[in-house]
């Protein structure tokens, strides 16, 4: 099944960075499917399932020139959205604490990022399959140890967006599940369905107008953190290390993320979990002049990883 | 019928197609471009022909957005096997999505300039359900070259946890788990994965 052409286009005009997959590979499909989220106009009714429950959300996709535009509700429990305008990302109807502004990103890193898979990943063609009556292609990205999770999707063979998309444990069975119940392509939404309301309660402007082209920018260090780190998983990198109390860490391979929180004020007991796609754990480290913190690492990996990470993390007398 | 009525008579079938029972159907639809009259439709298909002269030029074309002003061209030509409809289709694919769940339908009612017009049902869970569908399990992996897609979810979580977490403790977990789904959101340059987790996001972790 060839890569659809329209799609596969606009990944190769995106760029050099978007244009490594041979023709037809699994990766020029990821490429194909990344132009497209980012290209076409959708509308859809999709699903979000893991372990402990099923979220209904619908999604509208837009541009406004160059911008992208787009909306992302939950349509039970709590009415959250989600609306990027641009640069501008708003969080509606949320009722805790959001960002501060010190804690956000100056600065966008790779992140889900599937038209640039690491070598941490081996990408395979899967199966043709009819997905919704719809002819579609399978692309596995597996992981090449037992660090991180495995991506499986499912992408139209028309127009390369996802219809199905599961991340994996390494031994097969799905973390989480997304899938598209209803998907309409190709009509811009209107503008109004973009608008900001006035009276939104609870309304944060998570991320005003960060760097377009932030890919090209120096990662940003705010601030030395006596802190080291002697072990990450393979491919992982420091991403960002951000100073605001709880100190972060923030730690990436292209698809997977791991924040490590770093907090002077220990007030929880050691813990480790596996919530859905994410495990957290909380662990009680001293640092040279013998004080305690209270490291606790979250991110969608594999619950042994982030045991390691926090483990791994020991003090230096000097930032350097 | 204005586009408006369009739209809702649109999201009135996929209500329909709901309560009747198959809201496991994943419904596909193309939409016809109407270039007259919109500068923006206009501007994207100017972009496409941009890349469908890139394509004729490279001498690779297996096909290509031709536009012109004609209200009736598809934003996306290439050929398919499964072409889609001209024009919304609902109704005309089916998928076996396979969400173990009962779905309550309800219309949303949207004020108006305060919230996007309805163009989709509204999915929503209340206590005192009229409309309930529910969806039957299907087996995950069941894909065959031809036939239907299944899936079933079914996750059983792979590490048991360890340790004990208080209410206080889970809050402040829930708060970093919060503030980790917020940073891959605003790192993943429009990627759907992170901004589906954080609004989905469970508040007990």
């Amino acid at each position: 099944m060839k890569v659809p052409a329209f799609a596969f286009l606009m990944a190769v005009l995106a760029g050099p960075a978007a244009s490594a997959g041979a023709p037809g590979s699994g990766k020029a499909w990821l490429e194909a499917m990344t132009a497209a989220l980012r290209a076409q106009a959708y509308e859809g009714l999709l699903s979000y399932a893991r372990e402990d429950g099923v979220t209904e959300l619908r999604l509208i996709h837009g541009h406004h020139g160059s911008a992208i535009y787009e909306r992302l509700s939950r349509l039970d429990g709590e009415g959250k959205e989600l609306l990027r305008r641009g640069d501008e990302v708003y969080f509606l109807g949320a009722q805790d604490e959001s960002l501060s502004e010190a804690a956000l990103p100056l600065v966008q890193h790779p992140v889900a990022n599937f038209d640039a898979i690491p070598d941490s990943y081996e990408v395979r063609l899967g199966a043709q399959v009819t997905v919704g009556g719809r002819k579609a292609q399978q692309v596995r990205v597996d992981p090449r140890d037992s660090y991180r999770f495995a991506y499986h999707l499912w992408l139209d063979a028309e127009t390369a967006l996802p219809l199905r998309l599961t991340m994996n444990h390494p031994q097969g069975a799905p973390v989480e599940v997304m899938q598209f119940r209803a998907l309409a392509v190709g009509e811009e939404p209107p503008e109004a369905a973009f608008q900001v309301p006035d009276s939104a309660p609870h309304q944060h402007p998570l991320a005003p107008a960060f760097p377009r082209d932030a890919q090209a920018v120096t990662p940003p260090t705010l601030q030395r953190l006596p802190w080291r780190l002697a072990w990450v998983p393979p491919g992982f990198k420091l991403l960002a290390e951000i100073a605001e109390a709880p100190a972060m860490l923030r730690l990436g391979d292209g698809l997977a993320t791991v924040t490590v929180f770093i907090d002077a004020a220990v007030e929880d007991a050691p813990v480790a979990l596996q919530d859905g796609p994410t495990a957290a754990v909380v662990r009680h480290r001293p640092h040279c002049d013998g004080a305690a913190y209270q490291i606790t690492v979250i991110g969608e990996v594999p619950l042994p990883a982030a045991e390691r990470i926090a483990e791994s993390l020991h003090c230096t007398d000097a930032a350097s | 019928m204005t586009d408006d009525q369009k739209r809702e008579a649109r999201l009135r079938q996929a209500l329909s197609a709901l309560v009747d029972g198959e809201a496991h159907e994943l419904e596909v639809s193309q939409v016809l471009a109407k270039a007259k009259g919109h500068d923006e439709v206009k501007a994207r298909w100017a972009r496409y022909q941009l890349v469908s002269a890139a394509l004729q030029a490279r001498g690779a074309a297996q096909g290509s957005a031709a536009i012109d002003e004609s209200p009736a061209t598809e934003v996306t030509t290439l050929p398919a096997s499964a072409p889609l409809p001209r024009g919304f289709g609902w109704g005309s694919f089916a998928l076996a999505a396979s969400l173990t769940l009962a779905l309550m339908v309800v219309l949303r009612t949207v004020g108006p300039g305060s919230e996007p017009e309805p163009r989709l049902a509204a999915l929503t869970p209340t206590a005192a359900p009229s409309l309930a569908v529910p969806l039957q399990p299907v087996a995950l992996g069941g894909e065959r070259s031809s036939g239907s897609a299944a899936v079933q979810i079914t996750m059983p979580r792979a590490w048991a946890s360890s340790g004990e977490l208080g209410p206080g403790a889970a809050r402040h977990l829930q708060t970093l788990m919060r503030r980790h789904a917020e940073l891959n959101l605003l790192d993943s340059a429009g990627s759907l994965v992170p901004a589906v987790r954080l609004v989905a996001y469970s508040e007990a972790p």
